[in-house]
């Protein structure tokens, strides 16, 4: 008898531990701001140049100035 | 004793058509200076063929006939002749017509843009087979209508000859002709700038040189325009016009300026793959050569050079 009446208290319990997830599952897929970021598409890829200075126009390359070398003379198409 | 710690006494001169800088760290260094001042006005006198009394200039009018000539003359034609052999043609000391043909007849600081000039038709070059000397009699014998024009290897003799009256160390610039001797104090060599054809004030490279000569050659400089276009003073001699190399430009290193002219032209003359095989095949010399769309190369040994 009494074995009995643990196997249902056992039954019970797990029934309610059941429905508390699936209410807190319901209850998740129903925040509107987690539905947005699951279902937001791929962010563009960022342009770390203007990320880095939003405020500023990219310019063409140009070669790096090389720091001047002091020489005693030069020597060129004569 | 010299005292390379001490500053050196610089002297700036203009001859050869060039600006000319000399310097010198001997003690009785003005003493020298004056010296060499006084023998490059005599070079020039008796070597530019831009005076009709210079003796390079009797020599030209005198072809097809013997011509004694001084031991300076002498020995300059036999070398120029000498660099024609081993060159296999390319450098030509006997393309004085053909330069002449493509307006380049009178000195450049002179010269204005020849409408007329072709650009080819000159006298052909290889008549360096056909000059005839005794030693003996110190005689040259050019071929009838043939002229020599000693050109870059005569400025590179120049140098070198001045650099030797300097003593040790010493500098001596001819117009990018240059003669390095020893070092100053304890740098790893005189630092040379080559100049960048297409940026005048920019080096492409800062070479450090002890004992040696420096040369450039360009088709960019001492051009002019003719008929055909824009015309320089670099013939080839298997042509007989202006070279249409993809070279423009070639900086060559070597034992002597002399021979460093010497480089710088031939390389510039057989082109980018050729010319840079010349220079990593000739004993004691290493370049530089800048192509037509601004690249550069350098020989194998080049490095030893940039420091």
């Amino acid at each position: 008898m009494k074995l009995r009446k643990h196997s249902s208290l056992k039954a019970l319990i797990t029934a309610a531990a059941a429905g508390l997830l699936f209410v807190l599952f319901a209850l998740v897929r129903a925040d509107p701001r987690i539905e947005a970021e699951s279902g937001a598409a791929d962010p563009a890829p960022v342009d770390y140049d203007r990320f880095f200075s939003p405020g500023q126009e990219r310019t063409p390359a140009t070669p790096q100035a090389t720091p001047v070398e002091r020489t005693d003379t030069r020597t060129r198409a004569s | 004793m010299t005292s390379p710690s001490q500053a050196p006494s610089k002297r700036d001169l203009r001859a050869m058509n060039s600006e000319v800088e000399l310097l010198c760290f001997a003690p009785d260094a003005e003493r020298r200076l004056d010296r060499a001042e006084r023998w490059l006005a005599a070079f020039e006198a008796r070597f530019s063929r831009f005076q009709p009394l210079s003796e390079l200039s009797r020599l030209n009018r005198a072809s097809g006939r013997p011509f004694k000539a001084s031991p300076a003359l002498f020995a300059l034609v036999k070398t120029a002749v000498a660099l024609g052999r081993r060159s296999g043609g390319v450098f030509d000391p006997t393309v004085l017509g053909a330069l002449q043909a493509a307006g380049y007849d009178r000195s450049f600081e002179t010269l204005t843009d020849r409408g007329s000039a072709q650009g080819r038709g000159g006298a052909g070059g290889q008549g360096w087979r056909r000059v005839a000397w005794d030693q003996k009699t110190r005689s040259i014998c050019l071929p009838a209508g043939v002229g020599i024009d000693l050109g870059g290897i005569a400025k590179g003799w120049a140098v070198d000859r001045l650099a030797s009256m300097l003593g040790m160390p010493c500098l001596v610039n001819g117009g990018g002709d240059i003669r390095a001797v020893g070092r100053p104090g304890d740098a790893p060599g005189w630092r040379v700038g080559v100049a960048d054809p297409f940026a005048a004030e920019r080096d492409l490279a800062v070479l450090a040189v002890e004992d040696r000569g420096v040369a450039t050659s360009s088709s960019l400089h001492r051009s002019w325009a003719g008929a055909a276009g824009r015309l320089h003073h670099l013939i080839d001699p298997r042509t007989g016009a202006p070279s249409r190399s993809d070279v423009v430009q070639c900086t060559a290193v070597a034992a002597t300026t002399l021979l460093a002219d010497y480089h710088a032209k031939v390389a510039l003359l057989l082109g980018a793959a050729p010319g840079l095989a010349h220079l990593n095949d000739a004993t004691g010399a290493e370049g530089l050569i800048v192509l037509a769309d601004g690249s550069v190369c350098r020989s194998r040994g080049l490095a030893a050079y940039l420091p």
